[in-house]
């Protein structure tokens, strides 16, 4: 099963909660990994800076958050679906093929050159937000429920008719790709916001569904061995020790000392405890509260702290 | 037309679970009430779920969890009191954004019920989606548990048969299709095809009862049938490819049904062509109707029905939705020394009331428990 994250799994209604009661107007997002929260927080009237290592997730938000209001027409989606199934004489993105049917990777590597010819940006950015969720959903079906799956083309259209507004809020929103390292250290936000990777990194991830959408988004099959290259060293490289991980945490928060408050939210999952992250954090300054959401009760739940400080 | 659509069966209780089972009977028709339901759609639910629930290993605890969660699942939107949830047009993405707190309300009134944890995070996560796009958590694929993803798909299903302050009810084989269609993006596709074979045997069923019970149903008279065009091809005056006379000397439930077929093809025979053969003519004149530069919108399957009036971007006014609470949180001020794990307290209805109280105030200043 393709798991769905680049960070912790996410807990969003419970992030909502806790930065409904914290008073700022702009929040630095170094782990963003899907756009969601930037985009409710847009219509909260906050200024949005996103950011994420990855470009499927740049891309992403760059259609939600940094967007201010353009939709993609059904020009647009004519032009992207164009001759979506002829197949050409090789693969422009040859891994496609080594990672789904001859058909569909036909159809990805043609919406990809399709999407390119979209001129706006934002629109592009919308094309190649509701591919990824094609993506997604080619992904989701096993042989035995094959028979309900519908033609690319046709989830494509159907997740266009069914998109989120895309909200103009009046504020500067930006969406950036690069290591939230150099990002953390030029933000100029009132609140950080942070999902620290987890010691699993970017190599824990490869065959998720985060794998074949940086596959995808890049043209190439090496570009999950490029960002762990990248990472060596920092948070979303591979460790296998608490002091390590943390000191990976403390290295991060140590950029972003100039921001005035921090809000970092934290799942429980056996190896690194809040009460551990909590001191860390007091490594730089005072922890003024935490907030507590206990999902444990179920199976895949967890105990969630986010911690403000 | 709903209550005949309607899978009927009652919901059956374990002693154990006959109190706050039926406890939760009476709160899930008033609940439903408010939501504009016409039939019992939380029982209908239950019934669905508790049928699924079971054929995926379901079994004491968590199958009762899955019952009473089902029953409550909307209860939430008690909480929310607003006019829009009868309205007869589409929701604003305002009050798209204010009913998307109704599962949280859910949760926290579940607590106030001493409904099993389980169960409130059930409702707390019904409406999350299997491609991640749903509401509160954003969780996706195997991440929601897998009564919430049964819970899904039997209310996007009962909804669908529904009648809705805004719309009509779907046709159950029309439901049946939307369903499929919104596997792999709402759905799990497992849960839906185990859903679609549940439905379309319960309705299979009850088009074979219908057929062969005869004081609810007056089969045509020989008269009748000798009249219709149907009978015209059996007897051999048009060549007919179905049916032969021999046939209509002994034919059951299923070959009633499709006579009945057969005489609806025959109503759609051209007069003037009296051929047996069902006309195309309305199928082609739509296809010629789709223009040219727009082939692909032709192919958009029903899922987007009821959501193809998509707003156009616009400026949103933010304080509408800086009043939206989620109110789900413990808080708890740490002090120097004291490590956030120090603070940790479960959920309970402690909460509850805190956060009851907040959705009344537009910027409430965080209570911090002494």
């Amino acid at each position: 099963m393709l798991t769905n994250s680049t960070t912790n799994r996410r807990w969003l209604g419970f992030e909502l909660s806790v930065l409904r009661r914290l008073k700022f107007n702009s929040i630095a997002i170094p782990f963003a990994g899907q756009p969601d929260l930037g985009w409710y927080l847009k219509f909260w009237g906050k200024q949005v800076l996103d950011n994420d290592l990855c470009q499927w997730a740049w891309w992403m938000s760059r259609a939600l958050v940094e967007n201010a209001g353009e939709a993609l027409t059904e020009e647009d989606v004519s032009l992207a679906l164009g001759e979506a199934y002829v197949p050409h004489r090789r693969l422009h993105n040859p891994a496609l093929g080594a990672m789904m049917s001859e058909m569909d990777a036909v159809w990805f590597d043609n919406l990809w050159l399709n999407v390119q010819q979209i001129e706006n940006e934002h629109r592009r950015a919308l094309a190649i937000m509701l591919a990824l969720g094609v993506g997604d959903y080619a992904f989701s079906f096993t042989p035995e429920t094959m028979e309900l799956r519908r033609p690319l083309s046709e989830a494509f259209l159907a997740l266009w008719r069914n998109q989120r507004q895309v909200v103009d809020n009046g504020k500067e929103n930006y969406s950036v790709n690069r290591d939230a390292h150099d990002f953390i250290r030029g933000a100029r936000a009132e609140l950080m916001f942070v999902r620290f990777p987890g010691p699993e990194g970017l190599a824990g991830l490869r065959q998720s569904v985060a794998g074949w959408r940086e596959t995808w988004v890049r043209g190439t099959g090496e570009a999950w061995d490029q960002l762990i290259a990248a990472q060596r060293g920092r948070l979303g490289d591979d460790v296998v020790s608490k002091e390590h991980y943390l000191q990976m945490v403390s290295n991060f928060l140590a950029r972003a000392k100039h921001i005035q408050q921090w809000a970092i939210a934290h799942t429980e999952d056996g190896f690194i405890t809040a009460a551990e992250m909590g001191d860390v954090i007091k490594q730089f300054r005072r922890v003024d509260v935490s907030y507590n959401k206990d999902f444990s009760d179920v199976v895949g739940g967890r105990n969630t702290f986010i911690i403000v400080a | 037309m709903q209550a005949q659509q309607a899978p009927s069966a009652p919901l059956i209780f374990a002693d154990a679970e006959r109190p706050l089972g039926e406890r939760l009977m009476k709160l899930a028709l008033e609940t439903d009430r408010i939501e504009g339901y016409t039939e019992p759609h939380a029982v209908m639910i239950a019934r669905l779920a508790e049928t699924i629930g079971r054929q995926v290993g379901l079994h004491g605890q968590d199958l009762t969890a899955l019952k009473f969660a089902a029953l409550a699942h909307d209860i939430g939107e008690r909480g929310l009191k607003r006019n829009y949830l009868l309205q007869p047009n589409a929701l604003s993405w305002e009050e798209t954004l204010d009913l998307w707190r109704h599962p949280i309300l859910g949760e926290q009134s579940a607590a106030e019920l001493q409904l099993p944890r389980q169960t409130q995070l059930l409702i707390r996560w019904h409406q999350e989606w299997w491609n991640g796009q749903g509401y509160p958590d954003g969780l996706a694929g195997a991440s929601i548990p897998v009564g919430a993803r049964i819970l899904r798909a039997v209310d996007s299903y009962c909804a669908l048969i529904s009648q809705r302050p805004y719309r009509q009810a779907y046709e159950l084989p029309e439901a049946e299709q939307v369903i499929a269609d919104l596997s792999g993006i709402e759905l799990d596709p497992h849960i839906a095809k185990l859903l679609l074979a549940v439905v379309v045997a319960e309705r299979r069923q009850r088009e074979a009862e219908v057929w062969s019970v005869p004081p609810a149903f007056e089969p045509p008279s020989i008269h009748a049938v000798e009249e219709s065009p149907a009978l015209a091809a059996i007897d051999g005056e048009i060549p007919s490819p179905l049916y032969t006379p021999d046939t209509l000397t002994d034919f059951g439930a299923v070959e009633r049904q499709d006579l009945q077929t057969a005489a609806d093809a025959a109503d759609a025979v051209d007069p003037e062509h009296q051929s047996l053969e069902p006309t195309k003519a309305p199928i082609e004149e739509h296809i010629a109707q789709v223009p040219e530069d727009l082939p692909l919108a032709s192919s958009v399957p029903p899922v987007a029905k009821e959501l193809e009036a998509i707003p156009t971007p616009v400026a949103l006014p933010h304080e509408v939705l800086a009043a939206a609470p989620y109110g789900d949180v413990l808080m708890h001020q740490a002090s120097d020394d004291e490590s956030p794990a120090q603070t940790d307290v479960a959920h309970s209805a402690a909460i509850v009331h805190h956060d009851s109280a907040r959705d009344e105030q537009q910027e409430p200043a965080p209570k911090i428990p002494s």
